[in-house]
């Protein structure tokens, strides 16, 4: 959702947003772990679920970081792009060195071994159907809907929102308007770098805390938004359960090795039907 | 005596290394010419790793003998090198058409993401389907074209004569087909889509002209690579590497421009391949852990070109680069249009 | 202010897109606050170059422009507009993805009260928009979307609007409509500056006209003037010798 923000809003395809999310990922990571455990941040257990107060700290804490190397770069090189005036192709390759540099940052810091937040098995409980479910699983999708939600309502319901939009469809008439199109601008990477450390952290609360993590979710998140139509927050969660579900349901018949590919070819394929994703609007 | 000796080892070190890097400089610079090629029209192909690997793959099998043992790939006809390269070309070639044919008429970021798909999909099958390529395993006892002709030793300096050998013929051929009137339509198409439209002329046409020639190119590279190493595995095309190095080397160097993107293989070439020369020379907490130091500066080094020096080392001669000003249009992100753009829409008015 | 004191005046003002390049030479121009002042003149002689100068759109310029006898040299577009001058440009000129309301938002974004009074006011005066505020612009046809546009320039309760060859893309039909809207709002206390393609049409429902050939000020007079002028017909309204006054395209149109 972050990234569509970003596509979306400022017309930037932005092959960074992966690696922001592997920040989002160590930061909490480094929060929950034994260093931050000798910061003070220990915490027991939420019920059933596999983590405590440090990752809630952890959370906050990588929403704030991703956030700040959001903003950074953006001041330090898209901003400057901008007036120097450089075409799409400048920005993606521009945010692909930083996808890079980011990713060597991670695992110049915590080497290139994979980590978990809290080690151990965590069960999973039944419901209906003898579907298994973790907790934590339950958690992530709440949370997600709540961060669809609130997005959605940032979007449409507040003035920030709407500037944001107006500045995304006609720059220059927002200008005009006298909309401070550089501060929605940055509002916008802060979101986008907040959403992406909410995901990372996610990601790295279901599955593995590696360095490679983010950048190995780029396609399937590009799939999404593609599939869901860019700039568009519902489309984003919609694409984003579509892409993960045909993900998973195709290892039914093929190699679970081919599964990263499965993206690609949803984007082919929407690319082929419906070049404005499943839920674009006409404009 | 001894010192002598010394000196001799070192020397012929120096030479092996220089021998070697100059080789893989050449076939990068190879990847570098034909990505040129594809970006002069406006392609954002972030997939080269994808026809590299194609390329090399396509030849390895089609002249390896069939395979033995615990090794399981396809074809194995053992057919001569030379036609292997050809068939890389093929298969570059094909790979582009079946890429092309849906993207190239839509928007241009979903090239770019599409091609950074096929690489990832095209890794993910090279390393996973059984029978088709030896997983991930590899390649392995690839023979390089004329080896058995040579001695042992001296066979490098061959494969030294290969790679420049073709990376002229490359070169020779970009520099005639950018100076062709096909190349004078492709730069029209880079500089102004529309006008060039307006003119009569097919632009998807033309792009994907680029876009396979390019992806020839890189085929071909690959194949020369795969002969040249003679192992080859999925790890080997990484995105890093087969990528997102070539971009910057075309970067550093001044992108439009072919005599650019080889001096930007040599010099990124350097500057990568030449670490772990200095490895051992530094200090241990650096040294340990130089090849991420070397990955975050490769990544800087393209920021930074992008924003002090767009044009590359070397600028296109009456040419403004593409990096440099473009109009509004161009940027959805954009604010205000480059000055020449609104000299043109006032006059137009 | 007296009521004969110009409401904006540009003095000896020459400016372009590029530094050293000017678009407009040494233009003189008031506009007062009864009248609807429309600037007419062939392709590419800086009809629209000036308006933008005249909203501060313009990034190099010399000379002096005054709004209410403040100099305004200098001043950027959002501080024009938030010192009470409204400007519709030719093209672009709503957010096609906001529905109408929130297109008014935008329009009043500097405001800092009375943002839903405003709205409800504004609508009021363009009924083809009241009823259905909720409708993405991109679903309007080209006379409504002008409306929508200059709605979102009256959000700030300018006292002068600038538009852009409002008429560009409309039917006949439709442009006299807009016209009579335009009007409307003139009558209401705001003073109009419009460059226009559609000359004659716009002429008729002018106080004043300015032509402009060449990046200079060609000629001047009130409505009837130019219309009835044989120089102004031959040269800009497409009649033929001696044909004298009669409703016509505009040449270029």
């Amino acid at each position: 959702m972050g990234l569509t923000l970003i596509f979306g809003v400022l017309g930037i395809a932005d092959f960074a947003h992966g690696d922001k999310m592997g920040w989002g990922m160590f930061l909490a990571f480094f929060i929950v772990s034994s260093e931050g455990a000798n910061l003070g941040f220990v915490g027991g257990r939420f019920g059933s679920l596999s983590f405590g107060w440090g990752l809630v700290v952890g959370l906050l804490v990588a929403m704030i970081g991703v956030a700040l190397i959001s903003v950074i770069l953006e001041r330090l090189v898209f901003r400057r792009l901008r007036i120097t005036g450089g075409g799409f192709f400048v920005f993606a390759i521009a945010s692909l060195g930083m996808s890079i540099m980011l990713r060597a940052v991670i695992q110049l810091i915590w080497g290139p071994s994979n980590f978990r937040y809290n080690p151990g098995i965590h069960p999973a409980i039944e419901i209906l159907g003898g579907i298994k479910v973790k907790p934590d699983q339950f958690f992530i999708v709440g949370i997600t809907v709540l961060a669809a939600v609130l997005l959605y309502w940032l979007l449409y319901r507040t003035r920030f929102g709407k500037a944001m939009r107006a500045t995304s469809d006609n720059p220059a008439l927002a200008e005009a308007s006298g909309i401070d199109t550089d501060r929605i601008r940055t509002g916008t990477w802060i979101i986008a770098g907040v959403l992406g450390a909410l995901a990372g952290v996610m990601l790295g609360l279901q599955a593995e805390v590696r360095f490679d993590a983010g950048f190995r979710l780029l396609l399937p998140l590009f799939a999404a938004v593609i599939l869901g139509g860019i700039g568009n927050p519902w489309g984003a969660l919609i694409g984003g359960l579509g892409v993960g579900i045909a993900q998973e349901v195709s290892t039914e018949w093929i190699n679970t090795g081919l599964k990263p590919g499965i993206p690609f070819v949803i984007v082919i394929v929407v690319l082929l039907l419906r070049p404005r994703g499943l839920f674009g609007q006409v404009r | 005596m001894e010192q002598l000796i010394v000196t001799l080892v070192t020397f012929d070190g120096a030479v092996n290394w220089t021998v070697g890097f100059l080789t893989t400089v050449a076939i990068f610079a190879i990847l570098a010419l034909a990505l040129n090629i594809q970006w002069s029209v406006g392609i954002l192909n972030f997939g080269v790793a994808a026809f590299f690997m194609v390329g090399a793959y396509v030849s390895a099998v089609l002249t390896l003998p069939p395979p033995e043992g615990l090794e399981s790939y396809v074809a194995g006809w053992g057919i001569p090198i030379p036609v292997g390269w050809l068939f890389a070309m093929v298969a570059g070639a094909v790979l582009a058409i079946l890429l092309g044919i849906p993207t190239l008429r839509l928007r241009d970021d979903f090239l770019a993401i599409a091609t950074i798909g096929v690489a990832a999909i095209l890794r993910s099958i090279a390393n996973s389907v059984e029978g088709l390529v030896n997983r991930s395993r590899g390649l392995n006892g690839v023979d390089g074209f004329l080896e058995d002709q040579v001695q042992g030793g001296d066979y490098r300096w061959v494969e030294l004569a290969i790679a420049l050998v073709v990376l002229m013929a490359v070169y020779w051929l970009v520099s005639r087909a950018s100076s062709s009137p096909w190349g004078r339509a492709l730069r029209a198409i880079r500089d102004n889509e529309d006008t060039a439209k307006a003119s009569g002329k097919n632009t998807v046409k033309f792009r994907m002209g680029a876009f396979i020639l390019g992806a020839m190119l890189m085929g071909l590279a690959g194949a020369i690579y795969a002969h040249r190493s003679g192992t080859i595995s999925p790890l080997t095309f990484s995105d890093l590497l087969g990528t997102f190095f070539v971009w910057t080397m075309l970067i550093v160097g001044g992108s439009g421009n072919h005599r650019g993107a080889v001096l930007g293989a040599v010099v990124v070439g350097f500057f990568w391949f030449g670490t772990p020369l200095i490895q051992e020379s530094l200090p241990d907490w650096l040294g340990s852990r130089v090849f991420q130091v070397r990955q975050l500066l490769i990544g800087l080094l393209i920021v930074v070109f992008l924003l002090w020096r767009p044009q590359g080392l070397l600028a296109e001669r009456d040419r403004v680069s593409r990096f440099v000003s473009q109009g509004p249009d161009d940027r959805p992100g954009g604010d205000s249009g480059s000055i020449w753009r609104r000299v043109r829409s006032a006059v137009s008015r | 202010m007296s009521e004969r004191d110009p409401l904006f005046r540009v003095e000896g003002f020459s400016g372009g897109y590029v530094d050293g390049i000017d678009i407009i030479h040494d233009i003189e121009l008031d506009l007062y606050r009864d009248e609807i002042l429309t600037i007419i003149g062939p392709n590419g002689a800086g009809k629209s170059t000036l308006l933008k100068a005249i909203v501060g759109a313009l990034p190099f310029e010399r000379g002096r422009r005054s709004f209410q006898g403040e100099d305004v040299s200098g001043w950027s577009t959002p501080r024009m507009i938030e010192a009470g001058i409204g400007y519709v440009p030719q093209v672009d000129n709503v957010f096609t993805s906001l529905s109408i309301r929130e297109n008014l938002e935008m329009g009043g974004y500097m405001r800092r009260s009375g943002l839903q009074e405003r709205i409800d006011e504004v609508l009021a005066m363009f009924p083809d928009l009241e009823h259905r505020p909720g409708e993405r612009a991109s679903r309007l046809s080209g006379g409504q979307r002008q409306m929508l546009a200059m709605a979102r320039a009256l959000m700030l309760d300018p006292v002068m609007l600038c538009l852009d060859e409002p008429t560009a893309a409309l039917a006949p039909a439709t442009r006299g409509e807009l016209f009579a809207r335009i009007y409307r709002i003139h009558m209401a206390g705001v003073g109009i500056l419009m460059v226009e393609q559609n000359a004659t049409e716009a002429l008729v429902w002018s106080d004043r006209g300015v032509v402009m050939v060449d990046g200079e000020k060609a000629l001047e007079g009130s409505g009837t003037e130019m219309l009835t002028s044989p120089e102004v017909g031959r040269a800009f309204l497409g009649q033929a010798e001696g044909e004298g006054f009669a409703i016509e395209e505009g040449m270029t149109s």
